[in-house]
């Protein structure tokens, strides 16, 4: 037996309101309890409506709740995009595009060297990031929802959740702790301008990675 | 034994029936998560697309019951599996609501090959350690 149209809306508002507030996640949970409930309905047409609800939602106790499922998804998409963004960023590690990245570092080592203080030169490079920043934030709260749903992905893909956040705190901090051998050591200071290079990488390949989720989730789900 | 011949021939399909007996008689969870991303790649080889709930029909009705999916298992097996780029989502509008179907990448397909036949010499060894055939000796 087939469950009408308001019917179908009262389970996925049933899943909503158990705090999933992921659009795949209310779609996916929807289908199966109303599949799960028209075969139960199907085999006992006495059963009322919230009786089969109940039927079908014993299957999502425990360690199958909506919310365990849901923890398992972001776990899972949160450890994914993270692999999949060093195999990127490793790619501008590797021929061709390592000139690239030679190149970033080799003309940020040698503008610092014209600074008298070399360590406010790197600061500024990574405060030069922060600012960056404030154009993707502004373009993660315009794409976090579309046509007013929000994804776990659109949500994992985010370049401020990805490494780039952590690469400028970790920079940052480290120039704080390094100040005076920045000045000093040349050394000290190439492997500064190599770990902002690798905070742009990070940066780069953040941005691509979110751009490519939120079309393959425009695409997967028909929505603009 | 009878019952493993009789799930064979149940499934009418050799390595599936091979899979979901292991599965079934496994109390190890380990060997089961395991297991369970190979049975879903099986299914998805054999049938082109497939949704949550039909998985996990489909098993159950391989199985003749015997074997339930549990959708706590069931579900980050998928999402692991499409985050790997082992399956591909396509969803479809189907009565009043929207349905997420998944289906094997190309990369997946080639990894159903290789993980099929892992798990198959799991299966063989296993079955040599614990119930090896008799010597023929005179």
């Amino acid at each position: 037996m087939k469950l009408t149209q308001e019917q179908t809306q009262y389970i996925f508002d049933y899943v909503s309101s158990r705090d999933i507030k992921w659009y795949e996640l209310q779609v996916e949970l929807t289908d199966h309890m109303v599949s799960s409930m028209e075969e139960i309905w199907e085999k006992d047409p006495e059963l009322t409506f919230h009786q089969v609800k109940q039927y079908a939602e014993n299957n999502f106790t425990g360690d199958s709740s909506f919310k365990s499922i849901e923890k398992e998804r972001t776990e899972i998409l949160g450890k994914e995009f993270r692999k999949e963004q060093w195999k990127m960023i490793g790619e501008y590690l590797k021929f061709p595009k390592i000139f690239a990245s030679i190149i970033v570092v080799f003309l940020t080592f040698k503008i610092s060297l014209y600074f008298e203080e070399p360590r406010k030169f790197v600061a500024g490079l990574f405060l030069f990031l922060i600012f960056v920043a404030i154009p993707m934030v502004y373009s993660y709260y315009k794409n976090r929802k579309i046509d007013g749903n929000r994804f776990i992905e659109i949500e994992k893909s985010n370049p401020l959740t990805l490494l780039f956040g952590g690469f400028i705190n970790f920079g940052l901090s480290l120039g704080n702790v390094f100040k005076e051998e920045i000045n000093e050591y040349a050394l000290v200071l190439f492997l500064f301008c190599c770990l902002w290079a690798l905070t742009v990488l990070c940066l780069i390949t953040g941005i691509l990675l979110q751009n490519k989720t939120i079309k393959r989730v425009k695409e997967q789900y028909q929505l603009n | 034994m009878i019952m493993y011949r009789n799930l064979m021939y149940i499934c009418f399909r050799k390595e599936i029936a091979l899979h979901l007996l292991m599965i079934k008689n496994m109390k190890n969870s380990q060997l089961y998560k395991g297991s369970l991303n190979t049975i879903i790649m099986k299914l998805l080889e054999e049938n082109g697309k497939m949704y949550g709930y039909e998985i996990t029909q489909k098993v159950k009705a391989i199985t003749s019951g015997e074997l339930n999916i549990t959708e706590g298992a069931l579900y980050p097996a998928l999402h692991k599996l499409e985050a790997e780029g082992i399956l591909d989502v396509e969803i479809e509008k189907v009565d009043n609501r929207m349905r997420k179907y998944y289906k094997l990448t190309e990369k997946g397909t080639t990894e159903t090959v290789n993980r099929l036949s892992e798990l198959e010499d799991f299966i063989r060894n296993m079955q040599s350690l614990v119930n090896p055939s008799p010597k023929l000796e005179f």
